[in-house]
């Protein structure tokens, strides 16, 4: 265990990290790092100083709070700070260390970094490499809501891809490559999660290894028995499989 | 004042229904009388009888006839349903009332020979006349019904008018989202600590903010001059929490702070676009608002840059259709109320009359 918990701050309003700052000086054992107003800053400072725990925000402009959370590796020990409570429940199913409601005491940030300093010591004693944050991924997907966004991070590079301007998904081992008018980027996700969390609308599965976006489909011919082959306006040529194309038709 | 009058009269005509109708059974006895004795030369004991047991009769069965016609509503049956029920009715009716009269009058007269004669010839007359009661009765009954089914209506619609502006006030109030006032609140807590004038500024403004949409006119009318007061109030708050992120530019015409608008018809407008340019964008937003008089019409312009490249979450677009509908409702006309939107900046224009209708 260090002696210090290093901490980052991470709000989009200046007084509300002001706020933290401030309750944070006066308290022995922990150090403020640095200080962000966004989440694309935040991903470089905290792969650049590494800190034991973030002060995390929730709503952010363009990538909020959550989203930040999906791409950052490795994560730290997360205490989210919100006026909404609403949010509550899945900031806990992500295993956050607490959630302080805006406006909060001293007392009650105290106590949150308590149980921080517990989990931190904990971690450090037994020597185990796997955060609490770990099963993060596996958690996200349980969560129903349907996607307007796709961040994805390549180093310190954080792209948001919205959903419409994707072109298909394709998947690659334990990743899915996004194909969108923004490039190709890999996210850590599964196909079944993807099936599940674009808009059904406008995404369909045409094959075990591909997620089409029918807003790009040019054209459709039979390839050979039981299989379709699709044409993309961008020039990509897609397979369905039959089921796939059954699942098409019905969408089209 | 007539008006209040004819009201008056129906009122108490409404009270006092059942007098009514036996004042209307006795006068019409009365002038039955009067016929027989001056008109057919009947004697006056005979004529007495006759007008007393037809009458009274008739009255009887017709106060059944209202239950009847209760249950017979003219909206859900059919023409050829109600002929058929109604002409059995009057059957029923005048064979009940002319056989029962017959007999009781046959019975206490019985000396009466000219008598006899008489009620014998005017049988057919007294049929024409028992059709014409019946008639006469079922459709004063309808028409009572009827007044009284509008009556009920137009109670209920006040009653929901009451509920409506309820509502709408509700709405106005809960546009006021709780997470704008928690963040102020802790803006002010971190003020207290480093800036302690400006939390006072903020507390005060806060509060004056929060008071003018707890007494909302019941007008609902407010001044220009007014609104935008309340709406400086809150992009004042606003800024205090993202400072540079948001620039305020105004442009009022002079001479149009006076004019009358709906009340809280700009802050919803200002507040979306707080919550879709300055939320959403790292960088500043351009927020302005531009009023002036122009061929006998307020027109005013909200508007507010906002970052393309944010994917904001799709509004519902419920704020901007409230605006719509309460637009229309006041004057009634639905092209009050234009959206411009290009790549990075989007407009509400409005054009709000001198008078609500």
């Amino acid at each position: 265990m260090p002696d210090k918990i290093r901490v980052i701050i991470i709000d989009d309003e200046s007084l509300a990290r002001d706020l933290v700052r401030k309750y944070l000086e006066g308290i022995p054992g922990v150090e403020v790092a640095g200080e962000c107003a966004n989440g694309f800053e935040a991903l470089k400072m905290v792969q650049d100083l590494k800190p034991d725990l973030l002060f995390l925000d929730i709503q952010m402009p363009k990538i909020d709070g959550f989203e930040l959370l999906e791409v950052l590796d490795p994560k730290p020990q997360i205490i989210f700070t919100t006026a909404f409570d609403q949010y509550a429940i899945r900031a806990f199913e992500m295993n956050a260390v607490d959630y302080l409601l805006k406006p909060f005491s001293k007392e009650r940030l105290e106590q949150a970094l308590e149980k921080a300093r517990k989990l931190l010591s904990d971690k450090y004693g037994q020597s185990d490499k796997s955060g609490p944050l770990d099963n993060l991924q596996q958690q996200i997907e349980d969560d129903k809501k349907q996607l307007e966004r796709v961040i994805t991070r390549m180093g310190s590079k954080i792209t948001v891809i919205p959903v419409e301007k994707i072109w298909y998904l394709e998947s690659a081992d334990d990743y899915v490559m996004i194909h969108s008018e923004l490039g190709n980027h890999l996210k850590e996700k599964t196909m079944k999660y993807f099936e599940e969390h674009l808009p059904n609308d406008q995404f369909v599965r045409i094959h075990r290894s591909h997620i089409l976006n029918i807003s790009y489909i040019a054209g459709i011919e039979l390839y050979e028995k039981d299989t379709h082959l699709i044409s993309l306006k961008s020039g990509d040529k897609l397979r369905a499989s039959a089921e796939g194309y059954k699942r098409l038709k019905e969408r089209l | 004042m007539i008006m209040r009058t004819d009201r008056q009269i129906i009122r108490n005509l409404k009270d006092h229904l059942e007098l009514v109708y036996i004042l209307m059974w006795v006068v019409l006895g009365a002038i039955h009388f009067f016929l027989l004795f001056s008109g057919y030369g009947v004697n006056a004991r005979a004529a007495i009888a006759d007008s007393i047991v037809f009458n009274a009769l008739f009255a009887l069965i017709g106060a059944g006839l209202w239950n009847m016609v209760r249950y017979s509503d003219l909206q859900t049956r059919k023409l050829g349903e109600l002929a058929f029920y109604h002409l059995s009715g009057a059957t029923v009716t005048i064979f009940a009332w002319l056989g029962i009269g017959y007999l009781i009058l046959n019975n206490i007269l019985e000396q009466d020979f000219y008598y006899h004669v008489f009620l014998k010839d005017t049988l057919s007359f007294r049929i024409v006349t028992g059709v014409m009661f019946y008639a006469l009765l079922v459709t004063i009954y309808y028409l009572l019904i009827n007044f009284r089914e509008l009556k009920e209506k137009s109670q209920r619609e006040a009653k929901l008018t009451g509920l409506l502006k309820e509502a709408e006030l509700n709405m106005l109030r809960s546009q006021i989202r709780p997470h704008f006032l928690f963040n102020s609140l802790n803006s002010i807590s971190a003020l207290t600590m480093t800036d302690p004038a400006r939390a006072q500024e903020m507390v005060i403004k806060l509060s004056e903010f929060m008071r003018y949409t707890l007494n909302l006119p019941d007008s609902m009318m407010s001044t220009l001059e007014k609104e935008l007061h309340h709406v400086e109030l809150y992009l004042d708050i606003e800024k205090v929490r993202f400072s540079d992120r948001l620039i305020f530019e105004k442009s009022i015409e002079p001479g149009s702070e006076t004019w009358k608008l709906p009340v809280m018809i700009l802050q919803p407008l200002i507040e979306n676009s707080v919550k879709y340019g300055v939320y959403e964008s790292s960088d500043p937003t351009r927020i302005s608002l531009e009023a002036r008089v122009d061929d006998g019409v307020l027109d005013i312009r909200v508007g507010n840059t906002y970052d393309p490249e944010a994917i904001t979450k799709k509004g519902t677009g419920t704020g901007l259709k409230n605006i719509q509908g309460r637009l229309l409702n006041l004057y009634g006309t639905s092209t009050l109320m234009k959206i411009k939107s290009s790549e990075n900046y989007f407009e509400v224009h409005l054009r709000i009359p001198k008078y609500a209708r």
